[in-house]
């Protein structure tokens, strides 16, 4: 036996054609995989996952205009957490930054009722908060994941506190006022925004100095250190660029989509920071692999809020298999272990 | 004022149980060079099912066994992703955690048609009390155990030949495993012992303290109790004075708001909030502090492949 | 001396799962209480043919003889079990634990009910034997690489082994520390012990060993007794091709036009991040036209000097002057982009593993690629990798795979080829042959000289004394972080150079 290295098969576009399927396959089968768990699981709760599941998949994808508006967020909660973790550096902290992204821009549109002035004030915001979460760990060695998490309990909170104090509603005091119909934007805008930041994002990741140290910082530290790279400014920089998409993100919430407002519980806003983690692990952390994975787990979102109102059963059902997703993904390219077993080397 | 400080400790001893079980498990976990996040799922699934056995079985101890179990199973679980299927420790974690969040919220939905919260438990762990002046001071019996099991883990890590053997995984698996250390058996024993005190301290928020379940009932305390790990520089002895002092900014979060009003008149509402974010603060600061001498296991949280 | 074999291994095979042969039915015999040396280059099979032996790897085919019994090894424990122990190249201790807690962690393998008491009588006992002495309460990592190897050996001893393999040895021992190995290695076949000596280096072959199996490519050469054959044969049996002999500096080259100095290190230290001074006050010129090498056992100053002229390292005190500009602030880039350039022992580190070629070309001369947008024009730099394969003779299937699927005489002509493309007026280079085959190296050795001929200059940092006589024009050797002499090779006999590597 001997190595077959996939630079022999077949003509160019062939091996392109291969390389691509093999990206895909890999998250499809964790995928697959943690439906399948989560069938059980179903089960075991006395859930039909046969209904859930059709009533999700059905259901989910079938207002593709709503879908691709239901996206923005997401993509920009994917970049959030894959442009750091190019760089080596893990921002679970999306959420946070996606709060405060949200709470800033709709403070900002209160003042200047102008869209571009607030979506550029909660990615400054967003990205002020990630970068306090990379200077502490390359500066003072704090552990990312914990102060990641601890802020985004504060910024639930204070976002809380500053909505219900500050800025309630007189006829609805649970909620904000909403944004000023000057700043509101046209919900297929969003989705040009995010698509527009990711195509940037991209470009800047595999084009450009900047983005190509960042990918050596996070494949190999010492490999930096002896190119010279400044690995602490990359490692802000890059995690700037993710809280910034995050605030974004967070931004496009209150501005795009009805009623335009924040609630005391954050309802809008609760877990799209989060699913930003499974959504660039989904994507690859590639930019445009996580427009196609945001777009795919809208859907499935969009399915779990349909399988609440039809079912009964709470939409935290795509959690669970974003969860297991996550998990499956970690373990490292699996098939292409399996197929190294066998000789062949992608 | 000296009232003040008796009941707040009393009260703190009661939330660094938790905090403690979970830091005691990971450092054992770690020590052995693997690195589990996911002590929040855990505290999360072991806290809804100990509920639920106690609801069944009427026996909150049987609860308490139950949410063990369920921790040491997760552990065990993680222990086969990081150390079989050498994946990224934290990755597991994170989708572990978020698993866990959709799974109890599912459980709970599906049970009791609660979105929100579980119904109250009759009847929770005992509990001494002793009255002290106008108020009653409650201690929790398992929180004195959880200390126990601090000094317990302690001597088992320093003094025993289990202790150096999983010590010696951490610090260099390939050393380890040439001196006739099985690595891959120790680190699924400590991540499975380790996930064991974190599904007991995830029983004790529900069986023995609250008495019933919450969405997100947690709240962060996984995570406090990681950064006590770091606090306590990987030492079970200085994880209890941690968790006491992370255990008492908890307590500070509900009780001073009740002491302002109490004394000044002031009726907080919706400005409650402000003063749930004391515990956060305080572990971000705290961790600032301390962050310059910790000393790691070496090989944390590096998947050691045998050849 | 016995003529009874202790260990047979016959026909052994050993094919790795993704195709590569590694043995091809070796048969080796050892006798009981003989020192046997295994000679072999680097990739000949000797150390997987020890790791067969010692349990670690199964073979895939071939049998096993242990004092004429068959067995069958499932882990290194069934070995240890029939009186086999191996010394590891890098030792398998565990650096932060104390000399008592490793040993004890080791015998505890052997003997579950141990106690950490019983360790020190043990200790104490096999330690007179070989006549070591040391507190069980040291640290392991505060001790010097030669005492670390002892308590290894100890260790081995205390687990009952009569029969030890021991892995180059020397590589990381100064001169004098070899000489105490090799005492105690005569002392324990006087005490009836059987020793397995692997190495690739002839003269301790000649000095030590009784018998020696010469192995090449997966297969044994030849079995000789080590009085009746020259140090030549020796060599020759080992690299297997006639017309190949040593040359030392053989190489013409023009005299030097005028002599001008590239480099000048003037009292420079440097403190590693334990707060430990590693370079002491180092004093360096290197000129034009010329190879300085510097030679000195690994981990006395040589990483951290290098370090601190590429600009990755941190002076503490001194200045480096470049071409006459002082360069002692300026960072890794500035350096790099004037004219220096550093390759480094470690190929993971001057290479990202898992990136491609392309992307691993302009890791150090990323500037030269981008536009003033910092956007990089990656079909240059296609373009010129592509120029750079050619000429170096890289062997790759494309120039999208990731380096990690090269082989390790590729990569290095990888760093090379790019370290060269920047067109470097000095070029650092550190252990360049290491674990390379013998093509490679002299391919690699020979662009070493061209360079030099090209009038720029070389720092050649090797532990491989014949590279460093085969390269140098002029020798410095550092002991313990300072400079002990400088000169020319030719009035610096070895000898001379073993005794100031070993002071």
């Amino acid at each position: 036996m001997r190595k077959i290295f996939l630079e022999e098969a077949g003509s160019l576009y062939q091996r392109r054609a291969l390389r691509y399927l093999l990206i895909f396959l890999e998250p499809m089968t964790a995928f697959a995989i943690a439906t399948l768990i989560n069938a059980f699981i179903l089960y075991l709760l006395r859930y039909d996952p046969l209904e859930v599941y059709s009533v999700m998949f059905l259901t989910g994808y079938s207002d593709i205009h709503y879908l691709f508006i239901k996206s923005s967020p997401y993509i920009a909660t994917g970049l959030a957490f894959s442009t750091p973790f190019l760089a080596g550096i893990f921002n679970i902290g999306g959420e946070g930054q996606l709060y405060v992204g949200a709470l800033t821009a709709l403070l900002a549109s209160y003042v200047s009722r102008n869209f571009l002035i607030s979506i550029l004030t909660g990615s400054i915001a967003g990205a002020l908060l990630s970068g306090l979460i990379a200077f502490l760990r390359v500066y003072r060695n704090v552990n990312e994941v914990v102060t990641a998490i601890m802020l985004n309990w504060i910024m639930y909170y204070i976002t809380s506190y500053i909505i219900t104090v500050y800025i309630y509603d007189p006829f609805a005091p649970y909620q904000s006022r909403p944004v000023p119909r000057e700043a509101v934007i046209n919900p297929d805008l969003m989705f040009i925004i995010s698509v527009f930041t990711a195509l940037i994002i991209y470009i800047v990741l595999f084009y450009t100095s900047i983005g190509y140290m960042m990918r050596v910082v996070g494949r190999s530290f010492r490999s930096a250190v002896y190119s010279g790279i400044n690995i602490k400014r990359i490692m802000i920089l890059s995690m700037m660029i993710g809280g910034g998409s995050a605030g974004l993100g967070g931004a496009l919430i209150p501005l795009g989509t009805s009623p335009h407002v924040l609630d005391n519980t954050m309802s809008a806003l609760y877990g799209v920071g989060f699913m930003g983690i499974g959504i660039g692990l989904l994507g690859r952390n590639n930019p445009i692999g996580i427009i196609i994975a945001s777009i795919f787990i809208s859907g499935l979102i969009i399915g779990g809020q349909n399988v609440e109102r039809i079912i009964g059963a709470p939409p935290e059902v795509v959690d669970v298999i974003i969860g297991i997703t996550i998990v499956m993904l970690a373990i490292p390219y699996i098939l292409r272990n399996i197929l190294a077993k066998r000789g062949v080397y992608i | 004022m000296i009232s003040d400080i008796i009941v707040v400790s009393s009260l703190a001893l009661t939330s660094m149980t938790p905090i403690l079980l979970g830091s005691v498990g990971e450092i054992f976990t770690e020590k052995s060079g693997v690195v589990n996040i996911g002590i929040e799922g855990i505290f999360l699934l072991s806290a809804l099912i100990s509920l639920i056995i106690t609801f069944v079985t009427e026996d909150p101890y049987l609860g308490l066994f139950t949410g063990f179990l369920i921790g040491a199973f997760a552990g065990f679980i993680h222990a086969v992703f990081a150390v079989y299927l050498k994946s990224d420790q934290i990755i597991v974690g994170v989708g572990f955690n978020m698993l866990a969040y959709g799974a109890t919220v599912l459980m709970m939905v599906s049970i009791w048609q609660a979105h929100g919260a579980s119904p109250t438990l009759p009847t929770k762990t005992y509990v001494i009390s002793i009255p002290l002046g106008r108020d009653v001071i409650t201690i929790h019996p398992l929180s004195i155990m959880a200390i126990g099991l601090a000094i317990l883990f302690w001597w088992i890590l320093e003094k025993t030949s289990l202790g150096l053997k999983i010590r010696a995984c951490g610090e260099d698996p390939k050393s380890a495993e040439a001196s006739g250390v099985n690595v891959y058996l120790m680190r699924i024993i400590a991540t499975t012992v380790g996930g064991g005190l974190a599904g007991l301290g995830g029983a004790f928020l529900t069986v023995s303290w609250i008495g019933q379940f919450t969405r997100n009932i947690s709240a962060g305390r996984g995570f406090i109790a990681l950064a006590n790990v770091a606090f306590s520089n990987w030492n079970p002895l200085t994880a209890i004075l941690g968790a006491l002092i992370f255990g008492i900014f908890d307590v500070l979060a509900l009780y001073v708001p009740i002491k302002l009003s109490s004394l000044y008149g002031i009726v907080f509402t919706t400005q409650n909030n402000l003063f749930l974010t004391i515990p956060y603060l305080a572990t971000i600061i705290i961790v600032m502090i301390i962050s310059r001498r910790i000393k790691m296991p070496r090989s944390l949280g590096t998947p050691y492949i045998k050849e | 001396m016995s003529r009874r074999p202790i260990i047979q291994m016959i026909g052994i095979e050993k094919i790795y799962p993704d195709g590569q042969y590694a043995l091809r039915g070796v048969d080796f015999e050892v006798f009981e209480g003989e020192i046997h040396g295994i000679l072999g280059e680097n990739g000949a099979g000797k150390t997987t043919l020890m790791r067969i032996l010692y349990g670690e790897i199964r073979p895939t085919r071939g049998r096993i003889f242990v004092r004429g019994r068959e067995v069958r090894f499932s882990g290194p424990w069934d070995a240890i079990r029939e009186g086999i122990g191996m010394v590891y190249q890098h030792f398998s201790l565990i650096p932060s634990f104390t000399v008592r807690e490793n040993l004890y962690l080791s015998m505890l393998s052997m003997n579950k009910k141990i106690r950490r008491e019983d360790i020190d009588e043990i200790a104490r006992e096999y330690g007179e034997m070989i006549g070591f002495k040391i507190s069980l309460d040291e640290v392991v990592e505060d001790l010097p690489i030669g005492v670390q190897q002892k308590i290894e050996i100890l260790k081995t001893l205390m687990r009952g082994a009569r029969i030890l393999i021991l892995d180059e040895p020397t590589s990381v021992l100064s001169p004098l520390e070899t000489v105490e190995l090799f005492k105690i290695l005569r002392r324990l076949k006087e005490s009836g012990y059987t020793i397995i000596y692997i190495t690739h280096k002839l003269r301790e072959i000649k000095g030590l060993t009784d018998r020696v199996t010469i192995m090449r490519r997966g297969r044994v050469v030849s079995v000789v007794e080590t009085d009746k054959v020259s140090e030549e044969e020796l060599a020759k049996m080992m690299i297997g091709s006639e017309e190949f002999v040593f040359k030392r500096s053989e190489v013409k080259r023009k005299e030097k036009t005028e002599k001008r100095r590239i480099l000048e290190i003037r009292g420079v230290s440097v403190v590693d991040d334990k707060g430990v001074e590693k370079v002491r006050e180092v004093y360096l010129e290197i000129f034009n036209g010329e190879i300085l090498g510097l030679a000195g056992v690994q981990g006395n100053g040589q990483k951290e000097l290098a370090e601190a002229i590429a600009g990755i390292k941190k002076v503490s005190r001194g200045r480096i002057f470049f071409n006459g500009l002082d360069i002692t602030d300026l960072d890794v880039r500035e350096r790099y982009r004037l004219g220096i350039s550093y390759v480094p022992d470690s190929r993971g580190e001057a290479l990202i593993y898992n990136m491609n070629l392309v992307e691993n070309f302009i890791l150090t001369s990323l500037e030269r690629y981008m536009n003033s947008l910092k956007i990089i024009d990656w079909r240059r730099v296609r373009k010129d990798l592509l120029k750079a394969v050619e000429r170096f003779d890289i062997k790759t299937r494309s120039l999208d795979l990731d380096v990690r699927f090269l082989s390790g005489g590729n990569q290095q002509k990888l760093i090379i080829a790019r370290e060269f493309s920047r067109d470097p007026k000095l070029l650092i280079v550190s252990e360049p042959t290491h674990g390379l085959d013998i093509m490679s190296t002299i391919y690699v050795r020979d662009l070493l000289r061209k360079f030099r001929d090209s009038g720029r200059g070389v720092l050649l940092i090797s532990s491989d004394l014949d590279e460093i006589y085969e390269l140098s024009d002029r020798i410095a050797v550092i002991n313990r972080g300072r400079i002990v002499i400088t000169g020319d090779p030719k009035e610096l006999p070895p000898e001379k150079i073993g005794y100031y590597i070993g002071i």
